[in-house]
């Protein structure tokens, strides 16, 4: 049975399609007729008729070129996706097998970048990270106390911090992320980066190989972020960090889309040049 | 996959066989998603940057289109309909989604209706010289301007009842009503 929004004469039912085709329902009808188009074949059929009419009208524009960086998009979203799905059919197969290098996902073999210069060292992370604050890697920070610092399984407080990179030019550092005492972390731009008003940039993190790339939320390229332990998770040294362009609200695959504007790993201080 | 350059020269809309692309892009043939792309990216930009008003939106919506494409490919049925419509619904989806997300707000669209009536008085533009094209031209001719022009702006601009009535002046009663009225004899010209 439709809803009490669908009329139930063929003829209004067509009409209404015919808005539906504008794009002139307001939102809650407009969500109504396209879960009627779903699941009412009928629907879908008269639905796809406006659509092809229509579209003999819209091959009346002459065609816009694409840019060359759309197809690489494209590609690079599908390649995810693929291996998305391959990921967790085959999660689903071998649960209780580990993940091994060898098939890693191909945005993991990204993000592992080799060549990529991520690997900076403790010793310049901790450089970066003097030059930006108060930040001493023997102390904790000011105002916290040292309990509060993440430890480390054998007690000694673990200062991690990222220091994110452009892929054109590695050696330089574009954000810094810090671990704060309380297990959070903090994102702050060392330069602007550049981006087009109707884009956003969202966070990534790697922590489950099997998961792939988790959004950490949208970033104010001026104020940064800051989020806090529940929102982040666990973290640990080498867990990578990734900014990348998307459109507006963020992803809409739930999973990184754009180009990548900054990407890190996260370095103990602790373990300085190791 | 490997990146590809595009096709020099890609088949027409009309010979080539969409529902089939569809079904092998559900199989995973990537060469199939690919010829896609390189036959239709150019005039889905077109649409899309037409409605956004912005190349790099339409970018985002073209990108999207073709990503849903691929997850979605599996959904298609062919006895419901023309592939390329369905292909084209998809992108329209989201680029009305995202006019929706920005509050609609049409920019730059000062000559629109110019441009729209040129596009209409000049058949020989039309890529797709099938009948149904000229059946959907020659009722869209048949209507008078005031119930034509809403029709055009709403599926070129993605403009709402409310900014159609603003731009043309007129009560939004009135642009109902000429919007329902249009659609009904377009309805009826269509079957004839």
């Amino acid at each position: 049975m439709n809803s009490p929004l669908i009329p139930e004469s063929p003829e209004e039912q067509n009409l209404l399609l015919g808005e539906h085709a504008l794009g002139l329902l307001d939102p809650e009808r407009e969500a109504e007729v396209r879960a009627w188009i779903e699941r009412d074949d009928n629907a879908a059929r008269m639905a796809l008729r406006w659509q092809q009419h229509w579209l003999s009208m819209g091959d009346r524009l002459p065609p816009e070129p694409p840019s060359d960086s759309l197809w690489k998009r494209i590609d690079a979203s599908l390649v995810r996706l693929k291996q998305s799905s391959a990921t967790r059919d085959d999660a689903a197969r071998h649960d209780a097998e580990q993940t091994s290098t060898s098939t890693k996902a191909p945005w993991l073999l990204r993000w592992l970048g080799g060549g990529l210069g991520l690997g900076l060292g403790a010793g310049l992370a901790l450089a970066l990270v003097m030059q930006m604050g108060p930040f001493s890697p023997s102390a904790p920070l000011e105002g916290t106390s040292p309990e509060m610092a993440t430890q480390t399984p054998d007690g000694d407080a673990q200062r991690m911090v990222a220091i994110l990179q452009t892929l054109e030019d590695p050696g330089t550092p574009t954000w810094v992320a810090n671990v704060t005492p309380s297990g959070g972390l903090q994102l702050t731009p060392k330069v602007s980066i550049e981006r087009p008003t109707d884009r956003a940039i969202e966070l990534w993190t790697l922590t489950d190989p099997q998961e792939g790339p988790r959004s950490l939320g949208l970033v104010d390229p001026i104020a940064g972020i800051e989020l806090s332990a529940e929102q982040i998770g666990s973290m640990s040294p080498g867990q990578l960090l990734e900014m990348t362009l998307e459109p507006e609200g963020g992803s809409p695959t739930g999973k990184p889309t754009g180009k990548i504007l900054a990407i890190g790993r996260l370095v103990d201080l602790n373990q300085r040049d190791s | 996959m490997p990146a590809q350059k595009p096709s020099v020269s890609p088949p027409d809309a009309e010979s080539f066989d969409h529902a089939s692309a569809i079904e092998a892009c559900a199989r995973g043939d990537e060469a199939a998603f690919r010829s896609l792309y390189d036959l239709e990216s150019g005039r889905m930009l077109a649409l899309a940057m037409r409605l956004l008003n912005s190349r790099d939106q339409a970018e985002d919506a073209v990108h999207d289109a073709f990503i849903k494409l691929w997850s979605n490919a599996g959904q298609y049925r062919r006895e419901l309909g023309n592939g390329r419509a369905w292909l084209f619904t998809i992108l329209r989806y989201r680029a009305l989604d995202q006019l929706r997300a920005q509050g609609r707000t049409p920019r730059g669209d000062s000559d629109a209706l110019d441009t729209l009536a040129d596009l209409l008085a000049n058949p020989e533009t039309a890529a797709d010289d099938s009948q149904t094209a000229h059946q959907l031209s020659d009722c869209l001719g048949e209507l008078e301007v005031p119930r034509r022009e809403p029709i055009l702006l709403a599926f070129f601009k993605g403009l709402t009842h409310e900014q159609i009535a603003e731009k043309l002046s007129a009560p939004l009663g009135t642009i109902k009503g000429r919007i329902r009225a249009g659609l009904k004899l377009l309805q009826e010209c269509l079957s004839r």
